[in-house]
């Protein structure tokens, strides 16, 4: 199960959501908006989806993490719009037999979010002199995932 | 005569995200007006960079239907997942503009 939402992410649901009978392990991961930046004071982030587009690439995801793992149960989450500091931004759980399937495929997951997920963030300060954050050109990370693992 | 010909095809339209947007004053979508109903991502690159040269200050790659296509000498590092790069695109394929991503 994937999603994009502006509300706040309920990670007892998504854990929940993840149990399986058939599951030893369960691994959760979750990123969450820090006070700071290099430049200093941050109060906030601002996130942008292309949301159509980042729905469909999530499902990617999942398609791709569901046939290179033997995975139970799948969730993936990012919020978008004002989130405060100390807040989910994003957060997957991924269910398996055993602990280290899950932990490489809730890997794979958050690292091809960030890679290709056309999400963007805009980081709030104090003083009102907001910026984008810089960040990378999107691309799939598969095959490099792949030559990795070999 | 020619105006009424121009007139007739559909522009290409482009979405718009983030700094790109910023960049466009705000707009949520552009729309490009071509000769022709098919063209390549190349001219709809350059055609943006003529009207928006401060999109130069940003690299970005664009979207055709949800998959990202890589220009060719950049497919050792981004390898595409579209082979879109030297079709034809029409006003009826969703065509986005994707500055550098920064989820997570």
């Amino acid at each position: 199960m994937i999603g994009i939402t502006s509300r706040t992410i309920d990670i007892s649901k998504m854990m929940n959501d993840c149990r399986d009978e058939s599951a030893g392990a369960t691994v959760f991961f979750s990123g969450s908006v820090r006070d700071h930046n290099e430049k200093g004071k941050v109060i906030g982030i601002y996130y942008e989806a292309y949301v159509n587009m980042a729905k469909h690439t999530l499902v990617e995801i999942e398609n791709e993490v569901l046939r290179k793992w033997d995975v139970k149960k799948f969730v993936a989450i990012h919020r978008i719009g004002e989130i405060k500091v100390n807040e989910i931004s994003v957060a997957v759980c991924v269910s398996t037999e055993h602990r280290q399937d899950a932990f490489e495929a809730c890997k794979y997951t958050i690292d091809s979010i960030k890679a290709r997920t056309p999400i963007w963030k805009k980081e709030l300060s104090e003083s009102g002199n907001d910026t984008w954050k810089n960040g990378i050109l999107p691309f799939h990370i598969e095959r490099t995932l792949d030559n990795e693992n070999k | 005569m020619i105006r009424s010909k121009r007139s007739a095809i559909k522009p290409l339209r482009v979405k718009l995200f983030a700094m790109a947007r910023e960049i466009a004053g705000g707009k949520m979508e552009i729309e490009l007006e071509f000769e022709r109903k098919s063209i390549k991502i190349t001219d709809i690159k350059e055609r943006i960079l003529q009207v928006y040269p401060q999109m130069k200050c940003i690299p970005f790659v664009l979207a055709i239907n949800y998959k990202i296509v890589a220009e060719k000498q950049k497919r050792h590092d981004h390898v595409s997942t579209s082979n879109m790069y030297d079709s034809e695109i029409t006003a009826d394929d969703e065509i986005a503009l994707l500055p550098p991503i920064s989820g997570g």
